[in-house]
């Protein structure tokens, strides 16, 4: 069952310490990934997202936007029929939002990949996704395609349709503990 | 099997690549040896015990020892942060596995240390 989806989290989830390669090798031998198919596996996926000439850096030296492009490779090494993205481009400069969601549509297209993401970004589920579901509370409130939500409402955007499902209130929820620690640990980052 | 050794190899080049963790592992035990030992020699020797560094230098190897498998531990929780954890835990691999490669890993590094502040 794991062996069958990716999965790229909210945040990083690499080992700075250890290079691209490494990293990459290491999760192909976590999946299971034979010995064999991991060398050729690896070297076409970082030529895909772009990262082939930097495989023996450390990751602690990779900006954001390479980081996402590692983890999105990672998590296809194992041949996944579903790959699950939470978040992919929060926080990203829109060059590189775009080259992800290029990759994500070659993706789907060349290797016949069902990807399931999560996004604050209207524009992109309008663009990307073939089906829309606008979550609320936790609650799945809307679901169908991006036409087909903006008739239900009489929305001219996306966003205009999402406005109008979940109401004008900003959101009030509480962070968990671990995003609390995270959060921490950023501030105490970004003093060095 | 696979994926303990991985663990294990992950462990120790994290250890290895870390240079500030092993000037400092080794710093330790060489104050302790240099102050304890000088200072406290004398006194020892003039009650009729002997020589101070050679009672000393097993506790500090062990010393070392525990130090370094202490550090292994909180590591786990700095994976937690940096959110390597997530990444090994949603792996088809056996928490059995995982505990034991990061064990294993650390209990190999924490052998190191110690061999080497014992040829010191």
């Amino acid at each position: 069952m794991r062996r069958a989806f990716g999965i790229v989290f909210q945040d990083p989830s690499l080992d700075d310490e250890l290079t691209a390669a490494e990293n990459m090798e290491l999760h192909g031998v976590l999946y299971g990934v034979p010995r064999a198919q991991r060398r050729e596996r690896v070297e076409a996926l970082l030529r895909f997202v772009g990262l082939w000439e930097r495989r023996d850096d450390y990751v602690k030296r990779f900006s954001g936007g390479m980081k996402r492009r590692l983890e999105i490779a990672r998590a296809l090494q194992h041949r996944p029929r579903i790959l699950f993205l939470d978040e992919p481009t929060s926080g990203l400069d829109p060059q590189t939002r775009n080259q992800i969601w290029e990759f994500i549509r070659e993706l789907c297209r060349e290797q016949h990949v069902t990807v399931f993401f999560t996004t604050h970004y209207m524009e992109e589920a309008e663009r990307v996704a073939d089906r829309i579901a606008v979550i609320d509370h936790g609650r799945i409130v809307a679901e169908g395609t991006a036409a087909a939500l903006r008739q239900q409402t009489g929305g001219r955007t996306l966003e205009d349709a999402f406005i109008a499902l979940t109401g004008r209130s900003i959101r009030e929820t509480e962070a968990a503990p671990v995003d609390r620690m995270r959060m921490t640990r950023q501030v105490w980052r970004g003093r060095r | 099997m696979n994926a303990v050794f991985i663990l294990w190899l992950r462990q120790l080049k994290r250890y290895s690549r870390s240079r500030a963790r092993m000037i400092g592992s080794l710093g330790q035990p060489v104050l302790f040896l240099l102050a304890l030992g000088f200072g406290l020699g004398p006194t020892f020797a003039r009650a009729g015990r002997g020589d101070y560094v050679q009672f000393l230098a097993p506790g500090i190897v062990t010393m070392g020892i525990l130090f370094t498998a202490v550090f292994s531990g909180i590591e786990i929780i700095w994976d937690r942060q940096f959110g390597f954890l997530k990444e090994t835990l949603v792996a088809p691999v056996s928490r059995l596995k995982i505990v034991l490669g990061r064990t294993l890993g650390s209990a190999t590094v924490a052998l190191i240390q110690g061999s080497i502040v014992f040829l010191v």
